[in-house]
């Protein structure tokens, strides 16, 4: 297995790639299953929100190791208009594309890590990171 | 004249010597105190000082001399204001500041001063001692640190004589027994202890006078309302300076929740149809069940004790399946066969893993055996369907195909129960047909909730179930947490299409829920277990007996 | 992949594959609609057994999907949500209220049965 898996993001089908790849690192790290459908859910979040506000950008997979545990460092990065109003964003039920606004408070909820850095006409930096059990 | 002015030259050398001598005298000692010493002047300037002050400033004689008095402190104004005191009232004692040393340590002290006077009367200066108090202070912290540990703690601490007379009583203590320090405080220990009990104590303080150590025990109490509790108690010596012993120290926790669930444990493990058995490393059992002493034909008080491998036609298989687990942690579907002491065989498969003491150290194995020999005949029957369904292939495909398809179900059913008995401290049980019961038992960390749900969902998905009865009465705290993680439990098994339905939540707990913002509305309970499985019943009666179901469901 | 429509009775039984992208659901959900009307059926069961993720925009289309449905005098039950998807759903804090669930296909034709034989006679 690789140490790093990079997506790039374009359509709606490179979600669906994005997550299946997330899922199958995570399963190689011995996540239980519960863990893999987070993952892959919180996977599939962040990548969607690509294709909805920046149009473009990658998915980055990476392992963690710590004290002899594995983790999953997500990274979804784009260049698009960035997010004015992080702390809005991270709001539940916050959505300026008629979702349900759940999509980045809930995949903070589940993740173990969860960072974000966000420049208007600069682009965006998701960085999660969940450790096995 | 001359004599005699020789004789006044020699006693006035003679005092002035006498004179230098108490002086120098005088000198050593203000130098070898381990106090910081200094004389003021009228103007607050520092005209001497001794070894201790140029150690606990930093600043070397020459510099300290001659300069403000004022200036070594935290507080210069509290510290002017200080020797202003001496010159109008003659003296100050106890008189609390903080030295700041050059590298930037503080050195807490209490000055005692007075003035010093010529011969005339004129005061010249302040002689002012100053006593560091820091070690005494971190004292006194450390005991009020220890005196807030002792007094938050949720643990009875109580102090007593060596005669049992309390000497001390926490707020832990009140709480357990209901009776105030005031109350008391100077009584004999012996009011919380029951009658029967009380010769327990004294020979537990005999054998504390004498020096033995007590290892910690497990007793009963009595309450000021008369109620009994169950508390497990830690005895250490209280010694005094010398190291005599002169009284001791217990703190008693209450273990009564969590021996009713270990109770409740035991009526599950007594009510389970398997046998049951606890191994110690020599291969004894040390504790068995009623299906045990069934399988077996042998009374309780007989197999406990003796040889576990005793009871099966291939010991020495047996015993190769104990010592594996103690070599691996576990062994899953071990066949062996138990003879009857009648003669009957029954052949069964061994789940097995070793439990351990919270430190960790392997106690024993527990042992889960499963009767196979219903199983073994439905897998000869479905093997002999099958050589029939070669034969007669053409005319009965369809009815054989029903019988193996129900034969396939029935397997899977008893791997299913057997799952079970390997998930024995959660167990989900099917009682009837779409309906499940998960009797929780013990502490719910966040870890094992979690364990719980997904052991819950997967059941519901892998026995069909439409409706779960949830029972926490075995559940001994029930907190914000617990509670919103039972919500997303009963929420995800919504999704899969199933009610859960809680039970053994108290009005006492549900209230405090509700009003910290638990919304208990979204989930379905019940008092009580027996509650619990009628309404799921009625859940499962209703949508049975509509029609429909059959119309098109299993022909579907 | 388009999700393929089976047409069973007065129902209709959309079985969703894995690799379920946001183009695929959307189109799902206008067939049931356009079918729904072409075939007058009572009631859709969308299966979704073999998905492994169920996340914002999927919970949003299909709670969409089952009000348009109903719109339409039509029922919409949802099956076979996997114990691992519907654990990381209420985490996530995503619900589908309103919208009916059933274990399996089996239970979800069961339930369209109980609910549709109040308004219609049986035609099964």
């Amino acid at each position: 297995m690789k140490d790093e898996v990079r997506v790039t993001i374009k359509s709606d089908v490179d979600v669906v790639a994005a997550r299946q790849e997330g899922r199958a690192l995570a399963a190689h790290l011995g996540f239980s299953t519960g863990d893999l459908a987070l993952i892959a859910t919180a996977i599939s979040e962040v990548a969607r929100n690509i294709v909805n506000y920046a149009k473009q950008g990658e998915i980055i997979l990476k392992v963690a190791e710590k004290d002899g545990r594995y983790g999953i460092v997500v990274v979804a990065r784009d260049q698009g208009p960035g997010i004015a109003d992080v702390a809005r964003a991270m709001q539940d039920g916050h959505s300026t594309s008629g979702g349900l606004g759940l999509g980045l408070p809930g995949s903070k909820r589940v993740m173990d890590d969860f960072d974000i850095v966000s420049e208007v006409d600069k682009g965006t930096t998701v960085t999660m990171k969940k450790w096995a059990r | 004249m001359q004599r005699s002015d020789d004789r006044a030259g020699r006693s006035r050398q003679r005092r002035a010597q006498d004179e230098l001598q108490a002086s120098q005298y005088a000198r050593s000692l203000i130098e070898a105190s381990l106090d910081p010493l200094v004389t003021i002047s009228p103007d607050g300037k520092i005209t001497d000082v001794n070894e201790a002050t140029i150690r606990v400033t930093g600043v070397a004689r020459e510099q300290l001399v001659g300069s403000d008095f004022s200036n070594y402190f935290t507080e210069p104004k509290k510290a002017r204001e200080g020797y202003q005191q001496v010159f109008a009232k003659g003296s100050v004692t106890d008189y609390a500041l903080t030295i700041r040393h050059g590298d930037g340590k503080l050195t807490d002290v209490l000055y005692n001063a007075s003035v010093y006077k010529d011969g005339r009367g004129t005061v010249l200066g302040v002689f002012a001692a100053a006593r560091d108090i820091t070690a005494q202070k971190k004292a006194g912290e450390e005991r009020s640190r220890l005196a807030a540990i002792v007094d938050s703690s949720a643990d009875a601490i109580i102090g007593k004589t060596l005669n049992g007379v309390v000497t001390s009583w926490n707020k832990g203590a009140e709480l357990m027994f209901g009776y105030a320090a005031s109350e008391v405080i100077g009584k004999h220990i012996s009011i919380v202890i029951p009658p029967q009990l009380r010769d327990e104590e004294r020979s537990i303080l005999e054998r504390l006078s004498q020096g033995h150590s007590i290892q910690p025990y497990e007793t009963t109490r009595v309450r000021r309302d008369g109620g009994l509790i169950d508390v497990s108690v830690t005895v250490s010596p209280v010694r005094d300076a010398d190291g005599n012993i002169v009284g001791a120290s217990k703190i008693a926790r209450d273990i009564t929740a969590q021996k009713q669930a270990s109770q409740y444990a035991r009526s599950l493990i007594e009510a389970s149809l398997d046998p049951l058995v606890t191994i110690s490393p020599d291969g004894k059992i040390t504790d068995v069940n009623e299906a045990t002493i069934r399988v077996t034909g042998v009374a309780r008080d007989q197999l406990v004790g003796s040889d576990f491998s005793n009871y099966f036609t291939e010991p020495d298989k047996a015993r190769e399946g104990y010592r594996q687990v103690f070599a691996q942690g576990s062994v899953t579907d071990y066949p062996l066969t138990i003879r009857h002491k009648d003669g009957e065989l029954t052949d069964v498969l061994y789940n097995a893993s070793v439990y351990k003491d919270v430190g960790g150290n392997v106690l024993g194995v527990f042992a889960a055996a499963r009767d196979i020999t219903d199983q073994k005949k439905a897998e000869t029957e479905l093997q002999k369907a099958h050589s029939e369904l070669e034969l007669r292939v053409q005319e009965r495909t369809a009815e054989l195909a029903t019988a193996n398809e129900s034969l396939q179900g029935e397997i899977a059913e008893r791997r299913r129960a057997e799952q079970v008995i390997r998930e024995l401290s959660t167990p989900v049980l099917q009682v009837r047909d779409g309906m499940l019961i998960l009797p929780i038992i013990g502490i719910l960390d966040s870890q094992r909730a979690r364990q719980l749900t997904e052991q819950l969902l997967r059941a519901i998905r892998d026995n069909r179930a439409r409706v779960a009865v949830v029972d926490i009465t075995g559940v001994p705290a029930v907190d914000s947490k617990i509670a919103n993680h039972l919500l997303q439990t009963a929420e995800a098994a919504r999704l899969m299409g199933a009610t859960v339905v809680l039970t053994g939540l108290s009005p006492e707990v549900a209230q405090a829920l509700v009003s910290i913002g638990v919304d208990l509305s979204r989930l379905t309970t019940v008092g009580d277990l027996q509650g619990g499985i009628a309404d799921a019943d009625r859940r499962l009666g209703y949508k049975v007996t509509r029609e429909g179901e059959t119309a098109l469901g299993r022909r579907a | 992949m388009r999700v393929p429509i089976l047409k069973q009775g007065p129902y209709l039984i959309a079985s969703v594959q894995s690799a379920l992208t946001d183009a695929d659901l959307l189109q799902m959900r206008d067939d049931l609609a356009r079918l729904v009307g072409q075939h007058r059926s009572h009631g859709v069961v969308v299966d979704v057994t073999a998905l492994d993720v169920l996340d914002s925009f999927a919970a949003r289309t299909l709670r969409t999907m089952a009000y348009a449905i109903r719109l339409r005098g039509a029922q919409m039950v949802i099956v076979g949500i996997q114990p691992e998807v519907a654990f990381a759903m209420v985490q996530l804090g995503l619900s589908l209220p309103g919208v009916d669930t059933a274990l399996d296909l089996e239970e979800g034709l069961a339930l369209l049965n109980r609910k549709t034989s109040e308004d219609h006679a049986s035609e099964g």
